[in-house]
């Protein structure tokens, strides 16, 4: 499996729609944005070299390296992604149970 | 003739010598190692207690990552990871922070309450120290 790269983190950022924080420092920061609620973040890191390492992104992205060149290379869509990213979100947080119903019969 | 068969003998330790030291370099970037973040000076930003950060070898470099926080960061070798890991967690300090919360979906408001619970900025900390003072 090639690695993953600056540009494919960039190809990513563009699909995602993020919107790019530029900081003074080592890193741009990819926000994505959906249905106004900031979902996800990433770092591209500064430097003009399009192989420079990006194998951080996978985690970020909540995805397998190989989705993850399938989300750089077209096979995935931003929707598709979406649903990955919202489904996680929406699973619940270690401690959070269903509350058993109040109702008595 | 003595010094012949002596260098003769000796190719084949230094074949073994070599796979040892490149089967011991591919050992040590198999497993992941565990460090700390004690802290970012010089920025602008304090550890509030010892920060767990992974670090492991991925496609010929390094990812170290906060694992609590997903946050995640690469680098070519294990210090360039672990450097760019800690401006990462600034960068997400800072740029989440000024989301307000209702804005925040639930991995990135996670990742704000894991992060504000292990860093802060340092003239925030001397701020409320002070205003507990007066």
């Amino acid at each position: 499996m090639p690695p993953i790269t600056k540009e494919h983190a960039t190809k990513i950022a563009k699909k995602l729609k993020a919107v790019i924080d530029r900081t003074p420092k080592a890193h741009d920061l990819a926000c994505v944005y959906h249905e106004g609620r900031l979902i996800a973040t990433f770092g591209i890191r500064r430097g003009s070299r399009k192989s420079l390492g990006h194998g951080h992104i996978p985690e970020d992205l909540h995805l397998s390296p190989h989705n993850t060149l399938r989300l750089a290379n077209c096979p995935m869509s931003r929707d598709e992604w979406i649903e990955i990213v919202t489904e996680e979100d929406e699973s619940p947080e270690v401690g959070e149970e269903e509350r058993p119903s109040d109702e008595t019969e | 003739m003595a010094s012949r068969s002596k260098a003769a003998a000796l190719k084949p330790l230094d074949r073994l010598e070599r796979k040892v030291e490149l089967l011991t370099r591919k050992l040590e970037r198999a497993f992941p190692i565990v460090t700390f973040i004690g802290s970012f000076a010089p920025e602008a930003f304090e550890v509030v207690e010892p920060i767990p950060v992974t670090i492991r070898a991925v496609d010929g470099g390094f990812v170290a990552s906060f694992l609590d926080a997903n946050v995640n960061a690469s680098g070519e070798t294990q210090h360039g990871a672990f450097a760019n890991l800690k401006d990462l967690m600034i960068a997400n300090f800072d740029r989440l922070a000024k989301e307000p919360q209702n804005k925040l979906g639930k991995g990135p408001a996670r990742r704000l309450a894991v992060l504000q619970s292990v860093m802060r900025r340092k003239e925030q900390h001397a701020a409320n120290h002070k205003r507990a003072r007066d």
